[in-house]
């Protein structure tokens, strides 16, 4: 037998080896990032019925949006959020994923794996309820949308609100009511989606803005 | 001239009879060396046929009645020259010359393939053939990790990939049935994508062999390797496994032959799949933690004349869980767990795989192929091929589970020339990578595109002494690496978006290594063996290029542009003495690295993301210096009593800023007592207890807690032989944990989040044929 076959692995080796090269790379949309968000706080009346509230639209009522953006997705230097005792809020939170589109209500339709905490609020200084929706017009607990009513004064304080992506089987030991507040919500296994924080405080009526 | 025209005639007739008539030939032949000397004595043997000659005066030998049109194995060996094997094929009585060669050992081998009875000077450890049977069913790691110097760095219980003498990943070599492993190692919850079912050698190098194996094997290499296929005989094996504590199963099976139609190809054919669920501590599941495989091998073995041909393929496919409870948002989470000591969430017993998981695809193929020169030199060629599919699967929100967090394939070519002569041999290696993301994952890539291509020659030099034999080696290695990937600026600009920029970058590294290795046979039974090796390695992508959060560590990872190559001297001494019913092996070792890259924390460093705060982690380069011991002692202590130990010591240290390095292997010790059910030593019990230190040298900025207390372990394995009617199967029970303990391991970085794994009864069949 001529030894043809050494030779054929190497002509073949060489050109194996120099035919392959990198592809050229693609951008990717990150789906799963948020570039942005903005939170808003809205003045709307609460009106009472029974075991609940029904909430209507104030025309004038104060809004005041707080917009997180750049790499530390920090709120402007200044921004201080100031809600009354006795007046009810509406939230709502905007947020952008990296394209610059608006995400949030991709949370409201995996509402088993999101739930909404937050943190930092003085005890009892404010009742909370979540109201969002889902696409087919379910009702869910998510925390993208909800209502705030100020039941007493308190100092200022850092106020977090955690977007926890929750593991499987986890949205079910929350009491979407009582938890809402659970400052040892570490207990409900998953990550972080959005972890924003700003100042608030909650005064009285006439209370000067500074 | 009557005379010569006899002996035509009837050599012509004894042919033409032959062809007709008769069934069985007789064989003469002659042993010589390459001088084309005689040899006189060497054993000859025929397998399954006549009993065992040894060569007369003037090295002939004879074999009568021999079956025609049979593959018949040729046996040939004497000492201090190579055993030769060879397959025949008879049709007619025939004559036949068998040149020896000189034994040539080598602390490197030079066969690709790595070849028993080679590589005499290095320290190196084999499994036991009854280990290996032990073991099977087992991850790769946990293989390697039966001998002393392994350890197992785990991501869970599914993930679990081997560490040589404190070090792991690209630091260590993998090499499958003679293929430098090419997968996505760099991270440290990539296991290697080997079925341990592919091979029955396992055998581990320690020192840094960088000559003849290249770049990367800093530590040693781990090697597995299939027997020789006979193609004479058609023969097989079936194993069926069950455990308890994963409720999975395993199969695999393996058939092995010849061909009458082409006489000397052998071929054989191995499949074998795997599916566990949840795992489970000594009290609580382990949600999302099952696993799948599929893997099938197939080889074809030719000889003829001088020429030997070798070709093979394996497929490794898995489907991994990863542990629900280490799907983690930020520091917060970490200490919330470390204080629970278990998960919050627990979860029942299923098999199902959910995200976040891994799914893996890897395949391998090489073609070797050797020819013996006249000179008495070798030169052989091998090209291989593989392709490392890797996606993981993360709990998404915007799109499905389904769709991959991370989708990269990873091509790897790699041609090696080696002519190899009794005291010189020379290498040449050329190979490249391909990196590329698959698009369409709605995530930039943390691991760029790369192309990346290597060359290095090589050459080794023996010199023998009467009691003492010498190694030199050097090799030369140029590696150019190209990169391009996406990354993001961001801008403090209010509503603003992150803008994307193409990263484009390339980098050139080339280094030369050197080996001297040296075997003293000081007294009878003793050995030292020395070795000191220079071996390095190139920082790999995501060394250089991360750039994001690391959720299951909690942690934002900074790559580092200006990263050079490592560097390392290892010095590993072994003395070992061999008695009639004992044995002692004592390797001691240091290693001196000079810029080790790991990541480490940057001090009051932290990223603010939208997602929390991470403290950061950034790649830099120290000098670090490790060393150690590793002890393996065996005592026949009776008949049927075997003693067994095992100890393996590693002290790491960050020596430019004098503190520790993190994830060392704490201090290990291994007992086992075996006793052997009969006389022919078939069935056995063996008890076995280890007992794993606490890691008392760590630096507690570098970790969320303390590494976790010692703890020791007891295990149980009994084996024996069942026969039913002419068959024969041998069926074991092993039991992993006895009493069920709750423990966590430091080398786990499923620590934080939840225990190991409890007792495990696993009971297996097999049947070999």
């Amino acid at each position: 037998m001529k030894n043809y076959a050494f030779i054929n692995i190497i002509f073949a080796s060489i050109i194996l080896l120099s035919s392959c090269s990198k592809d050229s790379p693609v951008p990717e949309v990150d789906q799963e990032e948020v570039s942005g968000a903005t939170l808003s706080l809205i003045e709307v009346e609460a009106e009472e019925h029974g075991d609940h509230y029904h909430y209507h639209d104030i025309i004038g009522g104060d809004t005041t949006n707080i917009t997180f953006s750049g790499e530390g997705f920090l709120p402007p230097v200044d921004a201080h959020v100031h809600l009354e005792v006795g007046k009810a809020y509406k939230f709502e939170l905007k947020i952008k994923d990296f394209a610059g589109r608006e995400s949030q209500q991709s949370f409201i339709e995996r509402d088993d794996q999101h739930f909404a905490f937050l943190l930092g609020i003085p005890q009892q200084s404010i009742i909370a309820e979540y109201a969002d929706m889902k696409l087919d017009s379910t009702k869910v607990k998510v925390g993208i949308n909800g209502y705030l009513r100020v039941q007493k004064a308190s100092e200022s304080f850092t106020f977090r609100y955690l977007m926890r992506h929750l593991n499987p089987g986890v949205k079910s030991e929350i009491n979407p009511t009582t938890d809402i507040f659970n400052a040892d919500f570490a207990k409900f296994g998953g990550a972080n989606d959005l972890d924003l924080k700003f100042q608030m405080h909650l005064v009285e009526s006439g209370h000067d803005e500074h | 001239m009557l005379k010569n025209i006899l002996i035509v005639l009837a050599v012509a007739y004894s042919h033409f009879a032959g062809a007709q008539l008769k069934s069985y030939s007789h064989l003469v032949g002659q042993i010589v060396n390459e001088q084309n000397e005689p040899i006189t004595n060497a054993s000859v043997q025929i397998g399954g046929y006549g009993s065992q000659k040894s060569s007369s005066i003037d090295g002939s030998f004879r074999f009568d009645r021999l079956p025609n049109h049979k593959n018949l194995k040729l046996n040939i060996s004497i000492l201090g020259y190579e055993v030769y094997q060879d397959i025949i094929h008879l049709s007619q009585d025939s004559s036949i010359q068998i040149i020896m060669h000189e034994l040539i050992e080598q602390l490197d081998s030079l066969d690709v393939q790595g070849k028993p009875n080679k590589q005499v000077l290095a320290v190196k450890s084999t499994l036991s053939k009854e280990s290996v049977e032990l073991s099977k069913g087992k991850l790769l790691a946990e293989v390697f990790a039966q001998m002393p110097g392994v350890t197992i760095l785990n991501s869970g219980h599914s993930v679990a990939k081997p560490v040589i003498n404190g070090l792991h990943s690209n630091r260590i070599i993998l090499l499958n049935n003679g293929v430098k492993q090419e997968s996505q190692q760099w991270g440290m919850e990539h296991a290697p994508e080997l079925d341990p079912f592919t091979a029955n050698q396992f055998e581990l190098i320690k020192g840094a062999q960088s000559i003849r194996y290249g770049a990367d094997a800093m530590a040693g290499v781990l090697i597995t390797r299939s027997d020789d296929i006979d193609p004479n005989q058609l023969k097989g094996r079936a194993d069926v496994l069950m455990e308890s504590n994963t409720r999975g199963g395993i199969v695999n099976f393996q058939l092995e032959g010849g061909m009458n139609l082409i006489p000397k190809l052998g071929w054989r054919i191995q499949g074998s799949g795997k599916k566990l669920g949840n795992s489970k501590t000594s009290n609580y599941y382990l949600g999302n933690t099952g696993s799948e495989e599929l893997n099938y091998s197939a080889t074809l073995d030719y000889n003829i004349d001088r020429h030997h041909f070798n070709s093979y393929y394996s497929r490794f496919t898995t489907q991994l869980g990863v542990f629900y409870g280490s799907h983690i948002g930020s520091i917060e989470d970490i200490e919330a767990r470390i204080k629970n000591g278990e998960p919050f969430e627990k979860y029942d017993f299923s098999y199902a795989i959910d995200a976040p998981s891994q799914q893996v695809d890897h395949q391998l193929g090489k073609f070797n192929y050797k020819y013996s020169l006249n000179n008495a030199y070798q030169l052989e060629a091998q090209f291989s091929w593989q392709k490392n599919h890797r996606q993981e699967f993360d709990r998404r929100r915007s799109t499905s589970d389904e769709t991959p967090m991370s989708d990269i394939v990873l091509t790897s070519n790699q041609l090696d020339v080696i002519l190899q002569g009794k005291t010189n041999s020379f290498g040449i290696h050329a190979g490249n990578q391909i990196n590329n993301n698959t698009p369409g994952t709605g995530t930039t890539p943390i691991i760029p595109n790369f192309d990346s291509y290597t060359i290095g020659i090589y050459g080794i030099h023996d010199i023998n002494f009467e009691k003492i034999k010498l190694e030199l080696g050097w090799r030369y290695d140029y590696k150019y690496f190209d990169a391009a990937g996406y990354r993001y600026h961001y801008t403090e600009e209010s509503g603003a978006v992150p803008v994307q920029y193409l990263l484009t970058d390339n980098r050139t590294f080339h280094n030369g290594s050197g080996t001297v290795g040296m075997l003293y046979n000081f007294a009878t039974n003793w050995n030292l063996k020395s070795t000191l090796g220079l071996a390095w390695r190139a920082p790999t992508a995501n060394e250089l290029y991360s750039d994001g959060v690391h959720h299951s560590a909690a942690i934002y990872e900074i790559g580092n542009l200006d990263l050079k190559a490592e560097k390392g001297v290892k010095w590993i001494n072994s003395v070992s003495k061999k008695h009639d019913n004992w044995g002692l092996t004592v390797d001691v070792y240091a290693q001196l690295i000079k810029d080790y890259i790991y990541s480490s924390p940057s001090p009051d460093s932290y990223k603010q993301t939208i997602r929390g705060t991470f403290p950061v982690f950034n790649y830099r380069q120290y000098n670090a210096l490790f060393y150690g011991a590793d002890i393996h002692f065996d005592w026949k202590m009776l008949t049927r009593l075997n003693y067994n130990f095992q100890a393996s010591i590693v002290r790491a240290k960050n020596i430019s800023l004098n503190n520790y390095l993190p994830y060392i292997p704490s201090d290990r010790f291994i007992n086992s007592f075996q006793w052997y059910l009969d006389e022919n030593e078939k069935g056995y019990v063996k008890l076995s207890h280890a007992y794993i230190a606490k890691q008392n040298r760590y630096e507690p900025s570098t970790d969320y807690t303390a590494p976790p207390a010692a703890y020791h372990l007891f295990n149980a394995f009994i084996t024996h032989p069942i026969a039913i009617g002419k068959q024969h199967f041998n069926v074991s029970l092993a039991v992993e944990n006895i009493l069920n303990r709750s423990y966590k391991d430091y080398m786990d970085r499923f620590r934080y989040y939840a225990h190991s794994q409890g007792r495990n009864f696993i009971l297996s069949f097999n049947y070999q044929f």
